[in-house]
């Protein structure tokens, strides 16, 4: 890593290259793109939310005079109940099939069934209502302990839990269970003077990106298929749809659209796959577009989560032991983020006793996908309640109570290896100074406090940097910008090459014009694709100084580069990178340099967040009147994002302790699917979102760089709840502290 | 040598915490576990990540385990 010194660029706010075709409206987003004879792809959908498919009759869709291809589940190539039967088939393939569309069965209302490719966007509409289907109606499963009870409707005849000490031959909701201990939790708590043990519980929520999902697929039979649409990873788009269609890597080129929001959520694929069967059989380019209402049914929310927490101490302060059962909502098919939540829940503290169990349970609800560290909101929730009512019962400030306890280098984790260098004490130390922390509550305001943990992940990038023969270059990459990532890239190269930053073009190209990247997902782009970026300047740097070296006649060993400059140590002989760019065509061609890596020492990033809030008692309405985001960033190559990070994982995670939850009838049917009555957080619902960037930084990358883009909607949860608990006086279990949840609560508690 | 430590459901295959190691090379690692534990299998181990004295490795294949690290498997975390 470099060392503390001046940077030129890095740390600075400068201009975001993307920004004027985003203000402009230039910007081409998932669903601005039209091709010469496109038509329209339409899904239909299942109206119930547990259901077996009794018949399903396309003739008279397909007779419509319009309709140019129908697609369903059986038009996958490669997804073979056989095949699977014979254990020759993922069960992840089989599901993610499923998922895109139903195979037999549909497993929540909204779930697709078939999908149709017309001449028009209305009359692909108007073909879906000649579909005939039937089904045989099954009781709809919609919570946790209606999934894991003994008479519970079964969602897959085969899933017999795994993780347990022997595999059950009755086939249950719960699809895993895993079992993490470090010490003796039993020998714990019998040393404690006070415990605390409280059941919490959280809803499905959204991501809430605006942009809805899009395609534009052209299937080429002769050449390269075209896939064009907003994604997190274009380059799993492609594996993922070559997959399922039996197509070669080589056969498909994705290209990822500026994209209007993923937070998780468009790491996986729906309509792609989809408009690729109905382009290849009608011989036309598909558009599909997913409206408000599909992305809400159909797309993949957050967890809903059930926990219960235990956790003791001495007198002193001093925790001694910590527990934790947790149980997560995959939704239609298994894979929650149950795995990460149990390795979170109790990860900021250095406690020798620790045990957690978790279970991954499938309800008829839509399938989960990620949302900005998946896991870790629903457990850390649970786990910072109990600590703030630990130090309310020990009347230890929360924030000594954390520093006391707080995970430092060398701390052992739950889930198994020392931490290193990390920023949680500092954190928690700015947060005891701040000005929020300072500024004494007004009557009947509450405030909360709590810590959040997320592990960062490091993974494939690839980067070509081209030179001009001006000394102007581009930089190829492949990670979609979904938080300010091109202007880092940016920041880095102008920093190694030691050039003006506007001499360097940041494009996020598509699958043909780089090797794989990741998805852009577990806070891994500044860091992965940001080390990618610097080992191709250093392969640039190097050649220049080669070149520079040829034309003065010396060995590069005599050249150094400084300041983006090649300096002759053996003369007095000088050559700006563009003058050696100049001569490029002399020297032996054109100079490009490569970065190609699957980085490693991803640095984990700590936060801690201030909550105060004031509570309307005749109608339950919490405002939030101040709040303050604390995290460690490593190194924040440019601080105006690394507060958007944080500034935008806060309002996500108030939303979710507020307001936002997913609301079912009877039937499984959702009843707020749209953002009216999905009630996401508004510029005018919230304060300025203070923000204080630690840099503790992480050894592992060039410029100390730890992922920020997740940790900030962990601590929101138990920051909001528990500012709304001390605001009103009564405990928070159940999020979210919506008006009339917190409208019944006081109602109760006066009764 | 490096010593393994283990958790969870690996622990009760395993019937102990730790397990010490020999091989310096990867494809060695697993297979003394193999070896060592039965019910364990490689390719299980191999969807693990690989946490080499606090440094989680979600892609191990190349690495050498130094002498006298400490060695965790890790699940592999995607995110968000």
């Amino acid at each position: 890593m470099s060392e503390a010194k001046q940077f030129k660029y890095i740390g600075q706010r400068t201009i975001r290259p993307d920004g004027f075709d985003k203000v402009t409206g230039r910007a081409n987003y998932g669903a601005d793109l039209a091709l010469p004879g496109m038509i329209w792809g339409k899904i239909l959908r299942s109206p119930h939310a547990h259901a077996v498919i009794t018949k399903l009759d396309t003739s008279k869709a397909e007779a419509h005079p319009d309709v140019l291809a129908i697609a369903r589940f059986e038009d996958f190539p490669t997804v073979n109940a056989a095949a699977f039967a014979e254990g020759r088939q993922d069960s992840g393939l089989v599901d993610l099939a499923s998922n895109i569309l139903a195979n037999k069965k549909v497993l929540y209302h909204g779930h697709a069934l078939v999908a149709l490719a017309a001449r028009t966007e209305a009359a692909a509409a108007q073909a879906l209502q000649l579909i005939d289907v039937e089904y045989e109606v099954l009781p709809p499963v919609m919570s946790i302990d209606a999934a894991i009870s003994d008479d519970a409707a079964v969602l897959h005849e085969d899933m017999f839990t795994q993780g347990l000490a022997e595999t059950p031959s009755i086939a249950s909701n719960i699809a895993s269970r895993m079992e993490l201990k470090k010490g003796d939790v039993d020998a714990g708590f019998a040393q404690a003077d006070v415990i605390v043990e409280r059941e919490f519980s959280t809803p499905t929520v959204h991501q809430g990106y605006i942009e809805p999902h899009a395609t534009t697929v052209r299937f080429d039979e002769n050449g390269t298929s075209t896939i064009w649409c907003p994604t997190q990873g274009h380059f799993d788009v492609r594996a993922s749809t070559a997959r399922l269609l039996g197509m070669e890597l080589g056969q498909l080129k994705v290209t990822a659209s500026e994209i209007g929001g993923g937070f998780g959520g468009k790491t996986t694929v729906y309509l792609e796959p989809v408009a690729m069967i109905l382009s290849r059989k009608a011989g036309r380019p598909v558009k599909m577009v997913m409206t408000r209402e599909e992305v809400f049914r159909a797309s993949g929310p957050a967890s809903a989560s059930q926990s219960r927490i235990k956790i003791g101490a001495k007198n002193d302060g001093t925790l001694v032991a910590m527990q934790a059962s947790l149980y997560y909502e995959a939704g239609a098919f298994k894979g929650s983020p149950m795995g990460p939540g149990c390795m979170t829940v109790f990860t900021p503290y250095d406690v020798e006793n620790m045990w957690v169990e978790g279970f991954d349970v499938v309800v008829n609800k839509a399938k989960v996908a990620a949302y900005r560290a998946p896991g870790a909101p629903q457990a850390e929730f649970a786990a910072e309640m109990v600590m703030n009512e630990l130090a309310e019962q020990l009347a230890i400030d929360p924030i000594d109570f954390r520093l006391q306890n707080a995970a430092k280098e060398g701390t052992q984790t739950l889930y198994g290896p020392k931490l290193k260098a990390v920023g949680l004490v500092e954190c928690l130390q700015a947060a005891k100074t701040s000005q929020q922390y300072q500024t004494a509550l007004a009557e009947g305001e509450g405030r909360g406090v709590a810590a959040g943990f997320w592990f960062n992940i490091g993974g494939q990038s690839s980067v070509i940097i081209n030179m001009n023969p001006d000394g102007t270059g581009t930089i190829l990459e492949g990670s979609p910008d979904i938080g300010g990532s091109r202007a880092s890239m940016q920041m880095m190269a102008a920093e190694e090459l030691g050039i003006p930053l506007d001499r360097l073009s940041p494009i996020v190209t598509d699958t043909e014009h780089v090797a794989y990247n990741q998805t852009t997902g577990g806070s891994r782009t500044t860091f992965a694709t940001g080390m990618a970026v610097v080992e191709a300047c250093q392969d640039i740097v190097a050649q220049l100084k080669a070149r520079a070296a040829a034309m003065w006649n010396v060995t590069s060993e005599q050249v150094e580069w400084q300041e983006g400059s090649a300096i002759n140590l053996a003369g007095e002989d000088k050559m700006t990178l563009a003058e050696v760019c100049a001569v490029a065509e002399k020297t032996g061609g054109q100079i490009s340099g490569r970065g190609n890596i699957n980085a490693r020492g991803a640095g984990p990033s700590f936060a801690v967040h201030l909550c105060d809030v004031q509570v309307d008692r005749d109608t339950g309405k919490t405002d939030v009147v101040r709040y303050t985001a604390i995290q460690d960033a490593g190194k924040a190559i440019h601080p105006g994002y690394v507060e958007g990070q944080y500034q935008g994982g806060a309002a996500q995670g108030i939303g979710w302790a507020l307001n936002e939850e997913y609301v079912y009838d009877e039937n499984g049917v959702m009843e707020n699917a749209g953002f009216l009555d999905y009630r996401i957080p508004l510029a005018s619902d919230l304060p300025s979102i203070d923000t204080i960037i630690v840099e503790v930084p992480n050894s592992f990358h060039p410029y100390g760089v730890r992922g920020v883009g997740e940790t900030g909607i962990v601590p929101p949860l138990a920051a909001v709840g528990s500012a709304v608990s001390n605001a009103i006086g009564l405990p928070i279990t159940d999020l979210p502290c919506s008006p009339p949840r917190v409208l019944k609560l006081l109602q109760e508690a006066d009764q | 040598m490096a010593t393994l430590i283990l958790n969870g459901e690996f622990e009760k295959l395993a019937g102990c915490t730790t397990i010490l190691i020999t091989s310096v090379t990867y494809r060695g690692f697993i297979q003394e576990i193999v070896n060592q534990v039965p019910g364990l299998e490689a390719d299980r181990l191999m969807e693990m990540a690989l946490a080499i004295d606090g440094e989680i490795i979600h892609e191990p294949l190349l690495v050498t385990i130094p002498e006298n690290s400490e060695l965790h498997f890790v699940l592999k975390i995607s995110g968000g």
